[in-house]
């Protein structure tokens, strides 16, 4: 990241302190205040010297971080902070100097504030080692034999204050681990849970709608067949009575409107052939039937048609043989209402695809796709609700959806549309149980 | 073409007109009844040809005034007419004692026709 210089400095001054720095800096300004009403607590070259350590590590600490360099800034810092406290040591007595004690915060401070083994590892070695050379370097000719033990014993309290530093950094990082390892696994829970629960939400909403539809059925079923009934005498009379008169009037105008009599009679008698088939109670002829034969009896059955608007069918079966039980001219039938819908969504020049397959629960699938005009968003629940078309009027009857959702239902299956939206094409998709049964 | 005697029984008044206003313009002899026990004293008091008959009618339903009818006159041709195909037993079982079917609404020419081939 690079940054101009002012930039860098806020950025280390904000961010990356530590805080025996902070210390330092106050510790520093304590004395230079009190150099003011003649009170020096330490030599004023060690003032200084701080002072322009501080500077330096802040300034490098800017280079380093915000620059291309690639070294980690702890590093030298500790190389700084042995050599501060050396000539702090050597401003203060030599080896005789209590602010030895200062080198044991080297390595500690690493182990609690920064976590990393080789700094703590790094700071551990580097007073042990410096510590007894600086002695030995700087203060051979003035050190007694006694002396010489003090820094031994001093360079070993060293190694074992660095030693329980790493021990310390080690138990600390364990810990951590652990922690974060516990709240990976909290976190996977969650989502997983969180999964789950979707899952079963959206499981539940999908159940509900389907005991929604099958309350409405039922209760559409009955409606239905009473109507369907009371409806089927007085339309035998209305087309009986246009069809005498047919026979006995030559005059054009009222042949017309007796033919349409006719024409609109026989449209109810649909209307009302749907219905009663959707209430029908008859037992279902059921056998055990490969989905595909199934499926390549209605699509010869539909082909013609199909033909007729340069619509392209493609099958993409399954291999394998996929069974069920059912009624097999009731399926054809459902399929070729699917297949009409899909055809009658494609306006000119389009393409229908069927697939079978089995799918993850176990069920056998099938999808009739195309590429017409879509349905909207609201209205992709209502497709198989009774009268429900998005077609001109006199143009369907609006029932052929809603008898094949009772087919399939019949089945023990379940029959869903699927669409993107408007002009992006719909999707059919019907699951029914698959029979082991041979 | 023979002058045939065909019995419509139908709780429905207006059907009954129906038919026979359809068969009187054919030159055949039509009697309507409304009811299966209309029916069945109908077809003891004289042969039909044909039988049209509903199914479900209060009191006696069509299955029990077929089994009357065919046990008193077993060479009259009995002929279901009827709007109501969901599940229903003596729908079923009337279904096969007949020897035809219609289901309401009929076209009147397959009624006429029918009648005539016989």
């Amino acid at each position: 990241m690079k940054l101009d210089n002012k930039e860098a400095i806020i950025a280390v001054l904000k961010n990356d302190m530590d805080i025996r720095l902070w210390i330092t800096i106050v510790a520093v300004f304590l004395c230079v205040v009190l150099m003011f009403f003649g009170i020096n607590i330490v030599p004023i070259r060690l003032v200084i010297i701080t002072v322009m350590v501080i500077t330096c590590y802040i300034l490098m600490q800017a280079i380093i971080k915000f620059d291309i360099v690639n070294i980690s800034w702890k590093y030298i810092f500790n190389v700084m902070d042995l050599l501060m406290i050396t000539y702090a040591i050597d401003s203060t007595g030599g080896y005789k100097s209590p602010l030895f004690l200062m080198l044991f915060t080297m390595p500690l401070a690493e182990a609690t504030m920064h976590d990393d083994k080789k700094l703590v590892i790094f700071t551990w070695v580097l007073p042990c080692i410096g510590y007894p050379l600086y002695i030995f370097i700087f203060n051979i000719k003035n050190i007694t034999a006694e002396d010489i033990g003090i820094v031994i014993v001093r360079t070993m309290f060293l190694v074992m204050m660095g030693a329980i530093s790493y021990y310390y950094q080690k138990l600390i990082s364990y810990e951590k681990e652990k922690v974060m390892k516990a709240n990976e696994e909290i976190k996977k829970t969650n989502q997983s849970l969180e999964k789950l629960v979707e899952k079963r939400t959206q499981e539940l909403k999908n159940t509900q709608y389907q005991l929604i539809q099958s309350a409405k059925m039922a209760a559409i079923g009955q409606l239905a067949s009473g109507a369907a009934h009371e409806l089927n005498n007085p339309m035998t009379v209305i087309l009986g009575h246009a069809q005498i008169l047919l026979r006995g009037i030559n005059d054009k105008g009222i042949r017309t409107s007796l033919q349409q009599i006719e024409e609109q009679t026989y449209r109810c008698k649909k209307i009302i052939k749907h219905l009663l088939g959707f209430a029908r109670q008859q037992t279902l002829q059921t056998q055990q039937l490969n989905i595909n034969d199934v499926i390549t009896k209605a699509i010869e059955l539909a082909s013609l048609q199909l033909r007729m608007k340069d619509i392209e069918i493609i099958s993409k079966l399954d291999n394998n043989v996929l069974m069920v039980k059912g009624d097999s001219s009731l399926l054809e039938q459902v399929i070729q209402q699917l297949l009409v819908n899909a055809y009658q969504a494609i306006t000119g020049e389009g393409k229908i695809i069927i697939t079978t397959c089995k799918d993850k629960d176990g069920t056998v699938k099938i999808e009739v796709e195309d590429n017409g005009a879509g349905i909207d968003g609201t209205d992709v629940l209502k497709v198989f609700d009774p009268f429900f078309t998005t077609k001109e009027i006199g143009s369907g009857t609006g029932l052929g959806l809603f008898v094949a959702y009772s087919i399939i239902e019949k089945h023990g299956g379940k029959i869903r549309a699927e669409s993107e939206g408007k002009g992006k094409g719909a999707r059919l998709i019907i699951n029914l149980p698959e029979t082991s049964e041979q | 073409m023979d002058n045939k005697k065909i019995l419509v029984v139908d709780d429905e008044e207006a059907i009954c007109r129906l038919m026979e206003l359809v068969f009187d313009n054919t030159g055949h002899t039509v009697l309507a009844v409304y009811n299966g026990a209309d029916a069945v004293g109908a077809v003891k008091k004289e042969h039909f040809d044909i039988v049209f008959l509903d199914i479900i009618m209060k009191g006696m339903n069509g299955l029990e005034t077929m089994e009357e009818i065919k046990k008193i006159s077993p060479e009259t041709q009995v002929v279901i007419i009827t709007g109501n195909i969901t599940d229903n037993v003596i729908t079923e079982k009337a279904i096969k004692g007949a020897d035809w079917l219609f289901y309401k609404p009929f076209d009147i020419k397959n009624i006429i026709d029918y009648v005539e081939k016989l």
